[in-house]
């Protein structure tokens, strides 16, 4: 367990850590991201040029892990291994919050990909019950991420109430994914306003923003391959509104352009967090505190 | 712990099979079979994507259809067990290797090809530091020479190092050859050539840590039966310097402190 006595603050508008970004990236000295992210299964365990980089950067930015092969939802027992490995990951780069997919990546093998969980009561129960044996493992608090979803196995309930559900039973935090909110809102046809107004503003550690591919008129693609869309900013704004000022994580995934445009959309990120954030919300993380590390309060 | 299998995993087991093989596996209730595919293919792609970027020469030397059907092979029926994307292509190898159902037009070189392109990326990924100390420029005949952690070393049928849409050997050669990959000062991938002589002294020297320059050449010259010891002595002496100066070898230990590295 971290016993880290340094406090940090999370706040801002953040970039995800590319391999494609970091030669342009390290020279960086204006506008710089305020915070950054990294995916720990593509940086772990690694020697060279791979971890000079991670170093580099962790050195200068607060950093936030997003992982994507802890299997939360899985049919297969936890990694012990693995989650024990992240926890050293964790301690060796002061990372100051963890946030993990509402979702599982595989049968009794890895698919690196998100699989939708049906919405259903023993679904809620078993991945809760593996979050808190996450939490338990790790010492600290983990966020949990609605993800985008094309299909929607048979279930009980609508997906707002299973991520609250979740969200209460496993006493976990939210990353809250403003763009899967709207890919998910086209895709299966909801309000996504409705949807950001009903979740509980006290649980949200952090928020992404993304650009997506518009397959099909009721089909979206969370690629990250894109610009942000303009009603997906209009849908950020409305979460600063409703839920304060949050610190935001930019993804981009795919189609890398020249960084300069990345951190424009940075800009516009502090824009919209200036003009809703009256009600301030910065994400606290007092990394000493084992329980509650992604905390966040007004 | 029980074993009985619950409503939901047989759901996410059948949700999983059906995207790893569409054609056999029905999608679960709820799914569509236009949206089975969309699933089918983003991950599908990712695989593909990621294992032609580890597999370059591979993907470029076979037949277009043989490179899909071995990715498809892949995708259904291995289970990865690594939950670090980075190294999902070492799976690949492992599959390539084991038993399978082998399609006709497989080159017999494929598997020996795979091995060679994992090791140029896995030299890159390595993350194991030499454990002992050592002196840069120590005498590597007097001190125990340190090999540099990321070092590999193979012995192949076909050469494979050579391998290229334009060259592509169809029997095995008469005599196997010896190829070294490590990661330089400049964190790039490299390789190495060896001699049959040149390879076994480097296997001497990762294998026993405990020995000096000179008592690895003493050692391969008796293995050797050499008939001029000292011959094969001023040989030995000026690689090892040889090999220092590439990076393959980072300096010599002198402390009776013999630590093992850690290999990941």
């Amino acid at each position: 367990m971290s016993m880290d006595t340094h406090s940090r603050e999370l706040s801002g508008a953040g970039l995800g850590l590319r391999r494609g970004l970091v030669a342009e990236w390290r020279g960086l000295t204006k506008d710089t991201p305020d915070f950054i992210e990294v995916t720990p299964e593509n940086w772990m365990d690694l020697g060279g040029r791979f971890a000079k980089d991670l170093r580099y950067f962790t050195d200068r930015y607060p950093t936030v892990c997003h992982g994507l092969s802890l299997n939360l939802g899985g049919p297969v027992p936890l990694d012990a291994e693995f989650i024990k490995r992240l926890g050293h990951f964790f301690d060796e780069h002061g990372i100051v919050c963890f946030s993990e997919h509402l979702s599982y990546c595989g049968d009794n093998g890895h698919l690196y990909d998100l699989i939708p969980l049906p919405f259903t009561d023993e679904a809620i129960s078993h991945t809760s019950e593996r979050i808190r044996q996450v939490q338990d493992m790790l010492g600290r608090r983990i966020a949990v991420e609605n993800v985008s979803y094309y299909a929607e196995p048979q279930g009980q309930m609508a997906e707002l109430e299973f991520l609250n559900a979740i969200l209460s039973e496993a006493d976990c935090e939210l990353l809250l994914d403003v763009n899967n909110v709207y890919v998910n809102s086209v895709n299966h046809g909801y309000d996504p306003e409705q949807f950001i107004a009903a979740l509980p503003s006290d649980r949200i550690a952090y928020l992404h923003v993304a650009g997506h591919l518009r397959e099909e008129p009721d089909l979206i693609i969370d690629t990250h391959g894109d610009r942000v869309i303009d009603p997906v900013w209009a849908l950020l704004a409305y979460t600063y509104t409703r839920h304060g000022n949050r610190p935001t994580l930019l993804e981009r995934d795919f189609n890398l352009p020249p960084l300069n445009e990345l951190l424009s959309e940075l800009a516009i990120i502090r824009t919209h967090q200036t003009a809703g954030g009256h009600n301030e919300h910065k994400s606290y993380i007092a990394a000493g505190s084992a329980v509650r590390l992604c905390q966040c309060h007004s | 712990m029980s074993t009985k299998v619950t409503s939901l995993q047989a759901a996410q087991y059948a949700f999983a099979n059906a995207i790893r093989d569409p054609g056999n596996h029905l999608p679960p209730a709820g799914v569509s079979a236009q949206r089975l595919a969309v699933y089918h293919e983003l991950f599908f792609n990712n695989f593909r994507n990621s294992l032609e970027s580890a597999y370059p020469v591979l993907h470029d030397v076979v037949e277009p259809s043989l490179w899909e059907e071995l990715v498809s092979g892949f995708f259904r029926e291995h289970r990865c067990h690594t939950p670090e994307f980075p190294r999902m292509p070492r799976e690949f190898l492992d599959w390539l290797t084991l038993p399978r159902d082998t399609q006709e037009q497989e080159p017999a070189f494929l598997p020996q090809l795979a091995l060679w392109e994992w090791t140029e990326l896995e030299v890159l990924l390595d993350p194991a530091i030499p454990m002992r100390p050592l002196r840069i420029d120590a005498d590597l005949l007097d001190s125990q020479p340190v090999l540099v952690p990321s070092l590999r070393l193979h012995r192949f049928d076909y050469p494979v190092h050579r391998i290229a849409p334009g060259y592509l050997p169809d029997a095995a050669l008469s005599e196997p050859v010896h190829l070294a990959a490590y990661r330089n000062a400049q964190d790039e991938a490299a390789f190495l050539e060896l001699s049959p002589v040149s390879a076994a002294l480097l296997q001497n020297i990762q294998e026993n840590h405990d020995m000096t320059g000179a008592e690895h050449i003493d050692q391969l010259a008796s293995l050797m039966g050499h008939p001029r010891p000292e011959q094969l002595f001023t040989f030995a002496a000026a690689f090892l310097d040889e090999l220092r100066d590439k990076g393959v070898l980072l300096g010599g230990c002198t402390s009776t402190d013999n630590g093992d590295r850690n290999h990941v």
